[in-house]
């Protein structure tokens, strides 16, 4: 089964409900608790997870996970050992599993051999937020499409519906990933109505599922983005989550599990 | 498909998050439009004559030309120009254009805070809030202007993160960005990140080069047989070197070689170990390890301590048009001393890397030879690095008896304020 067909299957499975798609940076805080870390998020009920690769420079990203990229670079993560840890995580989990990468990693690595060792470990896609639609040199859509992965388009808030169509349109991703605010990764996003409604219309426009991040830290935004949204993506929040247990010696795996299970409205026994 | 207009070469174009799509449309319509407006012409001439103090001088360096058997020596004296160095110069353009956008409030990162200094008091000028990111690495060693940019009106942000120097000051200013595009104009203090930026620092800063030109044809009626220019991310240089690209004259940039060519020592990218890469939404040439994480740089000089270089400055490295070499941090320094001594004038350090240069490879050249050196600015901002390396005692005696009498008349002015509180509550 291709990613992009384990991705549409996913939201099949979902019936109408909203999904949760968790983050966290590889290697953070190194890499056997980042395993246990990822494998808690998939068995407390997340409905995909977003992998990011640890880099110097994540310009995109607010204060928690730029913290949580140096954290795993000083703990020794590399590519190549971040892809060992993802492939490992495929074998235990069937829940789609997405790269989150800025674009020198994926260049160092050779941008070829790296969705080729996506495509065969089973992975299912890459957001990749340096890389817009008309700097297509690196020709990443077509590489990816050409694998069955799917290459995330990634709609802020100023992107207007026609533009978001089309970016839509150019893309064989079965979902698009809706930024809700300015700025950078982490602070809690105020959902306005009209941030809401948007959601909707994106998805009309677009035809695809709708995944809606940046600033998404309580169950009660995920409960706001129910109606409107097909996924909610949770990223910073959860890296405080393990940063707050590694300061009390707690184990950061059971943390981000309980936080998970909160996220989704489980029952914690 | 691809956007030639935003490419050098190999080098160049403009990957940015679609967060920041509008502000660059925005930009590159303001650049368009302003840039062939006589009356933009008009008003950055006026303020560059009357305020700025252009045109610089280009000065003929007599005793270090005689150190040097007679070869030519010129210096073209950037530093005299308003806030003391080239800086002024960008962003005194691009605050005018931050006014015919409607903005009202600048952004800027800065390595030695020359950039910084220069935008803050642009934004003085203008009536504009200012807000200047700087690595608290940096604002330690180029404190005088920290305090100048607070001077100015400006608020002085200190980036923790990462190198906690230039690159990281770049990621900090661009992210703030991200949050205020609608009122806000991110004044990029070099010739590098995204299009159009490259190509707007290079014009605002190309007067220096067209300046030289005709300075140098008037005092020797020829062109000079070689130019050369510090490059931190390349603004003082390719503003230097573009009214010569044309012409046979040799063009080689100082980059900082710091400690010494071990990876983290220094920051040479193209005379060191610079790779092609996507950064800081721009390809060029980055030092970076295996995993494509950028580096940490060093340089004595903040200005030159920066991971990346301007696209067009990568293209003309692989073209070889224009030559690289690093010069050490010891040596850069030594240059100041000899500067100093027989010019009566004091480079920054970053400029230095480029007078070290042209005093070590000047002696191989054809004793007719003419040698112009661009000194991108001047060396006041460097007391504290310069004071305790060639005075540390002094310095050290002065620091002290400076932190006990500043302390003191605080104190006596607690105690003042307490009697006359006590007296009006009496
Ligand atoms: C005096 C001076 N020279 C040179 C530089 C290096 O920058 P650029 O290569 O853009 O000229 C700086 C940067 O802060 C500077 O302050």
């Amino acid at each position: 089964m291709s990613g992009i067909d384990r991705i549409t299957g996913r939201f099949e499975e979902l019936h109408g409900r909203v999904g949760l798609m968790t983050h966290a940076v590889v290697g953070y805080p190194d890499l056997r608790s980042s395993a246990r870390i990822f494998s808690s998020m998939a068995s407390s009920g997340a409905s995909f997870i977003e992998a990011q690769l640890p880099f110097s420079d994540p310009t995109a990203d607010g204060p928690s996970i730029v913290q949580a990229n140096h954290a795993a670079l000083r703990a020794g993560t590399t590519t190549f050992s971040s892809l060992d840890l993802l492939s490992s995580l495929r074998k235990e989990t069937t829940i789609p599993i997405l790269i989150m990468s800025y674009l020198n990693p994926l260049l160092a690595f050779g941008i070829d051999a790296i969705l080729d060792r996506a495509a065969r470990d089973g992975l299912d896609g890459f957001i990749v937020p340096d890389y817009p639609d008309d700097e297509s040199e690196l020709d990443l859509e077509a590489k990816c499409a050409a694998r069955g992965l799917a290459l995330v388009p990634l709609i802020a808030p100023a992107t207007t519906l026609i533009r978001a169509r089309a970016l839509a349109e150019a893309s064989a991703s079965p979902f698009i990933y809706a930024v809700m605010r300015l700025g950078v990764t982490g602070r809690k996003t105020e959902l306005a109505e009209e941030a809401l409604s948007r959601l909707g219309a994106l998805r009309d426009v677009t035809g695809r599922r709708v995944a809606a991040g940046f600033g998404i830290r309580e169950r009660s935004q995920v409960e706001a983005l129910a109606l409107r949204a097909d996924c909610a993506i949770v990223g910073s929040a959860l890296i405080d989550a393990i940063g707050e247990a590694l300061a009390k010696g707690l184990d950061p795996a059971a943390a981000v599990g309980a936080k998970v299970s909160d996220l989704v409205g489980a029952q914690v026994s | 498909m691809r956007h030639d207009e935003r490419y050098f070469g190999d080098f160049g174009g403009r990957y940015i998050p679609e967060v920041l799509r509008p502000a660059f449309e925005e930009l590159e319509a303001v650049w368009n439009s302003a840039k062939v407006d006589p009356a933009f012409a008009a008003e950055l001439k006026r303020l560059s004559s009357s305020w700025v103090g252009r045109p610089t001088p280009l000065h003929f360096a007599q005793r270090l030309s005689a150190e040097l058997g007679g070869r030519r020596l010129y210096l073209k004296l950037e530093g005299l120009a308003h806030t003391g160095a080239h800086k002024i110069n960008n962003a005194l353009g691009q605050a005018l254009l931050a006014k015919r956008m409607g903005k009202r409030r600048l952004i800027a990162e800065t390595g030695a805070g020359q950039h910084g200094l220069a935008t803050a008091a642009s934004a003085a000028l203008l009536g504009l809030e200012c807000e200047v990111f700087m690595g608290e690495i940096d604002m330690a060693r180029q404190q005088p202007n920290v305090f100048g940019m607070r001077m100015y009106g400006a608020s002085v942000t200190a980036v923790k993160e990462g190198t906690r120097t230039l690159t990281d000051a770049v990621n900090a200013a661009m992210k703030n960005w991200t949050e205020r595009v609608s009122d806000t104009h991110y004044v990029l203090g070099s010739a590098l990140g995204p299009h159009p930026y490259p190509t707007i620092v290079r014009e605002f800063q190309s007067l220096i080069g067209s300046e030289l030109k005709s300075q140098i044809m008037d005092a020797e009626g020829r062109l000079p047989d070689r130019i050369y220019a510090c490059v931190g991310g390349g603004s003082n240089s390719i503003g230097t070197f573009s009214a010569f690209l044309g012409d046979s004259v040799e063009l080689v940039g100082a980059e900082a070689g710091g400690r010494g060519p071990a990876p983290g020592d220094n920051a040479a990218r193209v005379a060191g170990t610079g790779r092609v890469g996507i950064a800081q939404s721009y390809k060029s040439l980055f030092l970076q390890d295996d995993n494509g994480s950028l580096l940490a740089t060093h340089s004595v000089s903040a200005g030159l301590d920066y991971a990346g270089l301007g696209p067009q400055l990568a293209h003309l490295a692989a073209t070889g048009r224009v030559r690289f070499e690093a010069v050490l941090d010891d040596d850069a320094l030594k240059a100041v001393a000899r500067c100093a001594r027989f010019e009566g004038f004091m480079p920054a350090l970053e400029s230095a890397h480029a007078v070290a240069l042209a005093l070590k490879e000047a002696p191989a050249m054809p004793v007719d030879s003419i040698i112009v050196v661009t000194i991108s600015g001047r060396g006041d901002k460097d007391l504290f690095i310069t004071a305790p390396h060639f005075d540390r005692e002094a310095w050290l005696a002065f620091l002290e008896a400076e932190v006990t009498r500043l302390r003191g008349e605080a104190a006596r002015q607690d105690k003042e304020a307490a009697r006359q509180d006590k007296e009006a509550a009496r």
